[in-house]
């Protein structure tokens, strides 16, 4: 067979190693065909291509050095302000993550950190499950970077300094998978652009495909203004999903959601039903705190593709939070026949059952959801654990999950919470205070340590500490009515003569 | 066809602003500032005891129209200032009253015209003269002073034996020597807490001749002629009065109005005191109209009552009020007062404006507002001075058509909904839970077991995986001790927080030693091992080392604290640093 035919037919079928093998073959017979040369190209590429469009951590340094972020935008419309009114008129409070965002159905990136300050972001106490890079774009740079020198053992396939850009770029056939093998196999950036610069100029800067490139590498160098014109420019030329989600992406670092939003849906007037756009709405939503209007995003979502997991885990963890957990049982139990197998999934079905009455299955539920727990998630099931013993007033049990929890994870703010309430109950005033004040310098973001230790300090008689800690849980949960009712006795108490 | 378009009603302001100056630093009291005609010109002047932020360098500024008209050094920091007249001239010329320390300095035509100075108090303890005139040293008359101290209390002290006792002991010697040159008697000053002035034979003339009535901190109230500069009238108060107001005519009746250090509130006359009420808040002003007090608190309430002691109402105040004024207004016959309020979040403050307990208008000032003063100024029949907590000064003029109360209430009063009417969100039954209802009802007995069974099961895998976890000391035994720890910095250099604590109450650990264990290929460490301090119970000790990562991927280490056995060990994740490849 030929053997360029049989590389071909590798490439097709995703067998890259091979495909390269034959293709090194044949340029070794041959150094300049222009065939086999891309088709390396390509395979090289595909080797190690990802998903960019997927939205990434936003790293510290460049939520920082953006300077074009308004810093007290009006609630709402930033992620950094949410809106506070949508979560009270749920009734309960989602709980919060240990760097303070709400909850969400699923862990995926922007879901962890919480939006702020370079100081918020550096005080935040760093642990392998709450850190962030410090910028977003080495983490991938260094996965590909690896991976490119143990494929090439014998140097470098192109060495990209003796290219002649220009010749490339007029090229059609090479130079759009030259652009991608410089973007994404040899990550240089820069020489990427020199290339997209020269195609631009031979295309006469007709063509969408390099601007949304030019928009890329714009968007790789934090110089967000930039990428917006050449993506406006390329939907302009012909508007395709890819610019839309790329635009999208822009908006969303930008802190700007509610133009994010409206993007959206007009890329949803053009692209009807599109899962991508639903997607992305319905987690723009999540992060400004409109929790109803995201679980209406994601109903669309599952009318489309029935099978798509963050949806039904989204939707699942908002009807746990709004007290019916029965329903949120049945979401569960939709993940599971979907094939779902893992600790997060057990322990959810677990919670539910308990407060869904179906007492018969919570066991069996947090036994299997132990087994498969690695070490993080097992803090969190023997918490959850925890709570389900208090349910049941065995607080001796509690009281050991809870120390069992805290033995994996020493900084569980909200474990350390309960054991502080616990101990306050065995008359251990003073351990449960420490226990308090440890928590709260983990995580400053959870209302509840900063009322129990007021309310402890209160009950000491140190009037003062009690003041200062109760005005710190106002700040987080400004509508938490105990706090206030807590402030106000405190104040008259001052007043009084 | 048409029809009446309606007219929506223009807001009226009823305050010209007149003048402004931010830049005057002037720093006074509520109590210090004034309004006279002193030149008997028809051109009524501003009186301002402004002193330095140190409360040192006073002086009496005189402000005519929108410019400082004159100047006079204070000999003290002035408590209160009163205007007066105090002959039968034909021009009258006022004199001003300044209270400082234990004297009145009377001014006119911006001149020292007069020193007034309190009586002192005579009975100086006699055991306290006899110490003093025996001439001991100072070491000796220090020890006889320290007992009387113990017997009579520190404020009954006449002040040269305060100052002795206060002094540093090298100096006391010093002190005694140049007392004993000089021979000064042994005297109790005064100070003048509050001041205010009374008509003496009319009160149809405003410049007819008045007196003086003011209260001292030794609780005493004076009655002072000012045309001889003699007391008419001494009593004694039940309490040190903070704010004084007083209605009638001195050879007839009056009554005087005073609230104490204590938050009470007093009436007084010739014949009795009687308290009318006790609050539960210092009170921050007094002001009197026609029969009623109004008093605001600084618990934020505004209380009225009548001179024969009725309560008459009390709102709360929507700030927390720093000085309130009387504003009469005699075109509408409307009697106002003025509340200065400054709000929790420091940004706004308000000037707010009751008639009785009605709140008629409201006025945002930028600087929370110190002293008030309404009368006439200028030219003008009724100007509202105010003077802000940073010094500037605000002249606003009434305007002739000033309406209040026309529906220009504060716009800033946003109280939230009683909370009867938050109406709780709970979610409908569904379908799905009434089904499972019935599943529990008929299958009852069958879910219990099996909950009954399998809870059992998970105490018994709890208790096994809680040994385990002591075996491995990765729970203490017996909760002693308590171990948290914090990574610090973004990587590659990472500084390690362990924070230790012992949290039994009987023992202390004494020979603790901290080893890090870590993969030696991952991470690099200076020092694995620290020894620490002995652990007293409740003492919280933290135990820092820097670790350098030279591999960019999230690993353990293992903190272990031990003695003789092991205590207690514990993880620590490090997350992955991934600057490690890009500066290399």
């Amino acid at each position: 067979m030929d053997v360029f035919y049989s590389a071909l037919s590798e490439f097709r079928r995703r067998k890259f190693e091979d495909c390269i093998n034959h293709c090194t073959q044949i340029l070794e017979k041959s150094p300049y065909d222009q065939a086999a040369w891309t088709l390396k190209m390509k395979a090289l590429t595909a080797q190690v291509m990802v998903d960019d469009i997927e939205v990434e951590e936003e790293g510290i340094a460049d939520s920082v050095l953006n300077e074009t972020m308004a810093t007290t935008a009006r609630p709402g419309t930033s992620f950094k302000n949410p809106t506070v009114l949508q979560s009270l008129a749920l009734g309960a409070q989602r709980p919060k993550t240990n760097t303070g965002r709400p909850v969400s159905g699923v862990v995926r990136p922007g879901t962890i950190g919480s939006r702020g300050t370079l100081e918020q972001a550096l005080r935040t106490p760093r642990s392998a499950s709450s850190a962030r890079p410090a910028t977003a774009q080495s983490g991938r740079a260094i996965r590909l970077g690896t991976a490119s020198m143990l494929t090439q053992s014998e140097g470098p396939f192109i060495q990209l300094s003796r290219l002649n850009l220009a010749k490339y770029a007029s090229t059609k056939a090479v130079s759009k998978p030259l652009f991608q093998y410089i973007f994404y196999h040899e990550n240089d950036i820069l020489r990427a652009m020199d290339l997209v610069v020269e195609a631009m100029k031979v295309c006469d800067q007709k063509d969408w495909w390099w601007r949304l490139q030019h928009g890329k590498c714009y968007y790789i160098f934090g110089m967000m203004r930039d990428a917006e014109t050449e993506l406006r420019a390329a939907l302009k030329l012909l508007p395709t999903l890819e610019v839309f989600l790329w635009l999208t992406r822009i908006y969303i670092r930008l802190d700007q959601p509610v133009t994010a939003l409206d993007l959206c849906r007009t890329a949803l007037q053009i692209f009807k039903d599109e899962v991508t756009l639903l997607t992305d709405i319905a987690r723009i939503f999540e992060g400004i705190n409109n929790i109803p209007l995201s679980v209406k995003y994601y109903r669309e979502i599952l009318h489309q593709d029935a099978m798509n997991v963050e949806a039904v885990a989204c939707i699942a963890v908002h009807y746990f939070y709004s007290d019916q957990p029965e329903l949120a049982l049945r979401f569960y139990r939709r993940l599971l026949q979907m094939g779902v197998y893992n600790a997060e999934l057990f322990n959810n079905l677990g919670l539910c059952c308990f407060y869904a009455q179906q007492y018969d299955m919570v066991v069996s539920c947090f036994e299997r959801a132990l087994s498969l727990a690695e070490n993080e998630n097992a803090a969190d099931v023997w918490y959850n654990i925890s709570h389900i013993a208090i349910g049941v007033c065995d607080l001796a049990l509690a009281e050991q999950c809870i120390r069992l929890a805290l033995s994996i994870d020493s900084s569980h703010a909200a474990a350390c919470n309960n054991l502080a309430v616990l101990e306050y109950l065995n008359e251990n005033t003073s351990v449960s205070f420490s226990l308090l004040q440890a928590a709260s310098s983990v995580a400053p973001s959870l209302f509840e340590l900063h009322f129990n230790r007021a309310l402890l300090t209160e009950m000491v008689g140190d009037y003062h500490t009690s003041y200062t800690v109760v005005q710190k849980s106002i700040e987080v949960h400004p509508g938490h009515t105990d706090s206030h009712r807590l402030l106000k006795n405190l104040k008259t108490f001052f007043s009084y003569l | 066809m048409s029809g009446f378009s309606s007219r929506t009603l223009q807001f009226q302001q009823p305050w010209i602003d007149a003048f402004s100056d931010s830049n005057l630093a002037l720093n006074t009291l509520p109590s210090c500032i004034a309004l006279a005609d002193l030149q008997d010109d028809a051109d009524s002047k501003l009186i301002v005891g402004a002193f330095d932020e140190t409360y040192t360098d006073a002086k009496l500024k005189i402000f005519k129209g929108t410019t400082q008209y004159g100047e006079v050094k204070l000999p003290g920091t002035p408590s209160a200032i009163q205007t007066f007249y105090s002959d039968l001239n034909k021009t009258k010329i006022p004199g001003i009253g300044v209270a400082s320390g234990p004297n009145i300095y009377v001014y006119k035509n911006l001149r020292p015209y007069f020193k007034f100075t309190v009586p002192p108090q005579s009975e100086v303890n006699s055991l306290e003269a006899d110490i003093w005139q025996q001439k001991c040293d100072a070491t000796q008359l220090t020890k006889l002073l320290e007992d009387l101290k113990m017997e009579l209390g520190f404020t009954n002290l006449s002040p040269a034996s305060q100052k002795l006792l206060l002094l540093e002991p090298h100096l006391r010697e010093q002190f005694v020597q140049t007392r004993g040159q000089l021979a000064l008697g042994l005297r109790r000053k005064t100070t003048i807490t509050c001041m205010t002035s009374i008509p003496k034979y009319s009160t149809d003339d405003e410049k007819s001749i008045s007196c003086l009535v003011f209260a001292t901190e030794c609780a005493k109230l004076y009655f002072l002629d000012i045309q001889a500069f003699t007391i008419l009238n001494e009593f004694s108060m039940p309490g040190i009065a903070s704010h004084l107001a007083i209605s009638g005519l001195y050879v007839v009746s009056y009554v005087v109005i005073f609230t104490t250090r204590n938050g009470c509130l007093y009436t007084m006359n010739e014949k009795k005191t009687e308290c009318i009420a006790s609050f539960s808040a210092p009170s921050i002003g007094l002001v009197l109209q026609g029969d009623f007090i109004m008093t605001a608190l600084m618990d934020s309430t505004l209380h009225c009552f009548t001179i024969q002691g009725m309560k008459q109402w009390s709102v709360e105040l929507p700030g927390i009020p720093i000085t309130l004024a009387s504003i009469p207004i005699m075109s509408l016959s409307l009697k106002l007062v003025a509340v200065s309020c400054r709000f929790r979040d420091e940004k706004t403050s308000h000037l707010f404006f009751y008639s009785g307990p009605q709140l008629m208008h409201s006025i945002a000032t930028p600087q929370p507002v110190s002293a008030i003063i309404f009368g006439p100024y200028g030219q003008g029949e009724s100007a509202l001075i105010t003077i802000s907590t940073r010094g500037s000064l605000n002249i606003r003029l009434l305007k002739r058509t000033a309406q209040f109360g026309c529906g220009e209430r504060a716009g800033i009063l946003a109280l939230p909904p009683p909370n009867s009417q938050i109406k709780l969100n709970v979610p409908k039954k569904s379908k799905l839970l009434v089904e499972q209802t019935i599943r529990e009802r008929e299958q009852k007995i069958e879910i219990y077991e099996q909950w009954k069974r399998s809870w059992l099961h998970l105490n018994v895998m709890t208790c096994e995986e809680y040994l385990k976890a002591l075996q491995s000391s990765a729970v203490s035994q017996n909760n002693s001790l308590k171990l948290t720890a914090q990574v610090l910095g973004l990587g590659p250099h990472l500084k390690i927080q362990v924070f230790l604590q012992n949290l039994s109450k009987k023992e202390a650990f004494t020979s603790l030693t901290v080893v890090f264990h870590y993969n030696k290929s991952v991470f690099k460490m200076d020092s694995p091992s620290r020894q620490v301090p002995m652990l007293v119970p409740n003492y919280e000790c933290c135990v820092e080392s820097y670790i350098v990562c030279e591999m960019s991927v999230s690993s353990n280490v293992t903190v272990l604290v031990f003695d003789e056995q092991l205590r207690l060990s514990a993880f620590i994740n490090i997350p992955a640093c991934n600057c490690i490849c890009s500066s290399q």
